[in-house]
């Protein structure tokens, strides 16, 4: 659905290098810190901002040869940008019946009502949730393949959030070839929604793995400075000077279970991962 | 064409919305000409489309808060789709603004005594609209050229610079009594047939290139 090959791009001392892949029927999750480079991600992959070296391709097409036909099997999320202010929500559902031949009204009215979303009010009197919801509903209704969400959960509560990722779910459910690359400074939301996850951090991707396997075989494993000593360090891809001694990220939890018992070994959640990831050495 | 038509109803809706409000004053100022006998038919009548010109290049601006632009461009459509839709915006909304302005006219005339709105004038109205087409095209180039506050100034900079140029030149051809002369000579040969074949194509030729200037622009920006 989405391939990305050592895409580049310069922004005085940012520098963004990345690859990527979304596969059909899958969700893909990219998390990183604010001002890591998904947006600029996201903006390259839409044609919205030149690179200046690699390649992407959406559904086999570089981003300048996306035409009416191709966007229209896109649904997209961008944080913070949406439809003007000046419009009502009944005027976008007009307008969305202009621009996608497959745009499904009744569904749209249906979501409209069920998120309780006020269509006859002006958009900027929307809460910064409603216009969150409005947006996804949009990407949601014109039977889009692909997904391309930047930071949809932006500015929601924790109710709003579970409430979005259902809707996902359900989106995914109707037609398993669909696929979805979110992205989300919020690693908790993409846990139990994605199947891979792509971390990044200063604009380089730092890890790209099986969201199962991050739960089952990542861990931090909490050493004091003789523990570490003695400890295998082949499968240890990270680590951080703390207090009490040194956290290690490794990618092979059993080894360390079976082979030292007495250190502390703290299941891995991508939260933990992230922060070993972007904070630690080696 | 999907995307021109979307992006059409939106600027519609935006009028309707927001844009409606000036259209109505507008309407009454004219009536208030009208009535007043402030002015004439042939200015009311000219008076509403270029308003109206101004008014649809300046639409942009809706499009340029908030991310719009980012917005609008992840839908099927691009930046050339987004040009020539502005540009048919602005054609469709002069075109109106010059309807009710032949309509205020008549207006002026009905009520009026001694007004005068014939068939000449109203053909002379018709060439207007090309005029205007190329003043709606103007706005346009400028307002995408020039973005957020800049373009709110460069609009009016822009004009004062014309009506400044105009009156420099107008001194200039006033106080040289021999180019006065032969221009008036030379209008006068040309006839009034020849002057509007020729405000048609300089209009034409202004309006060409500010749509080819516009798409430039557009072609560099990044979101």
């Amino acid at each position: 659905m989405l391939e990305i090959k050592g895409v580049k791009k310069s922004y005085g001392e940012f520098q963004l290098d990345c690859s990527l892949n979304v596969e059909k029927g899958r969700i893909t999750g990219l998390v990183g810190e604010n001002g890591a480079g998904k947006s600029t991600l996201f903006k390259a992959m839409l044609g919205l901002i030149s690179y200046d070296g690699g390649e992407i391709k959406i559904m086999g097409k570089t981003p300048e040869q996306l035409g009416e036909k191709e966007k229209e099997e896109l649904g997209v999320v961008l944080a913070e940008a949406g439809f003007s202010g000046y419009l009502k929500g009944k005027d976008v559902e007009a307008v969305l019946a202009r621009l996608y031949p497959r745009f499904e009204a009744e569904k749209f009215h249906l979501m409209c009502d069920r998120y309780q979303i006020p269509l006859n009010k002006f958009i900027k009197e929307y809460s910064t949730g409603t216009k969150a919801k409005l947006n996804l509903i949009i990407a949601l209704t014109h039977q889009a393949k692909f997904l391309m969400m930047d930071e949809p959960t932006a500015g929601l509560d924790v109710g709003a959030r579970e409430a979005m990722l259902d809707i996902l779910r359900e989106y995914m459910e109707e037609e398993p070839e669909r696929s979805i690359l979110i992205s989300s400074h919020i690693s908790s939301d993409l846990e139990h929604l994605c199947d891979d996850i792509y971390v990044i951090h200063k604009g380089k991707i730092v890890l790209h793995e099986e969201m199962d396997t991050i739960l089952e075989k990542y861990a931090v494993l909490k050493v004091s400075e003789a523990q570490y000593q003695a400890v295998d360090k082949s499968y240890i891809l990270k680590e951080k000077k703390e207090n009490f001694g040194i956290s290690c990220l490794t990618n092979e939890k059993q080894y360390y279970i079976e082979n030292y018992p007495e250190i502390v070994v703290e299941s891995g959640s991508l939260d933990q991962v992230i922060l070993m990831l972007t904070g630690g050495e080696r | 064409m999907k995307g021109i038509r979307g992006l059409l109803e939106k600027d519609f809706r935006l009028f309707f919305r927001q844009g409606s409000n000036l259209f109505l004053m507008l309407a009454f100022m004219a009536l208030f000409f009208i009535l007043t006998g402030k002015t004439g038919a042939t200015f009311i009548a000219m008076y509403i489309p270029s308003v109206m010109a101004v008014y649809s290049g300046n639409t942009i601006s809706y499009d340029e808060n908030e991310h719009g632009y980012t917005y609008l461009f992840s839908l099927p459509v691009n930046k050339k789709i987004y040009v020539r839709e502005k540009y048919m915006f602005s054609f469709i909304m002069t075109v109106f603004g010059w309807g009710i302005g032949v309509i205020c006219a008549g207006i002026a005339v009905f009520i009026k005594p001694g007004e005068v709105f014939d068939l000449e004038m109203l053909a002379m109205e018709l060439i207007t609209i090309f005029v205007f087409q190329a003043i709606a095209g103007i706005v346009i180039a400028i307002r995408l050229r020039f973005v957020g506050e800049k373009g709110r100034f460069a609009l009016p900079i822009a004009v004062l610079i014309v009506f400044a140029s105009c009156y420099i030149i107008g001194f200039f051809v006033r106080a040289n009594s021999g180019l006065k002369e032969s221009i008036s000579y030379m209008i006068g040969e040309t006839g009034d047939f020849g002057i509007a074949i020729a405000l048609i194509v300089l209009s034409l030729i202004v309006w060409f290139a500010s749509y080819k200037y516009s798409m430039r622009v557009m072609k560099k920006k990044e979101f």
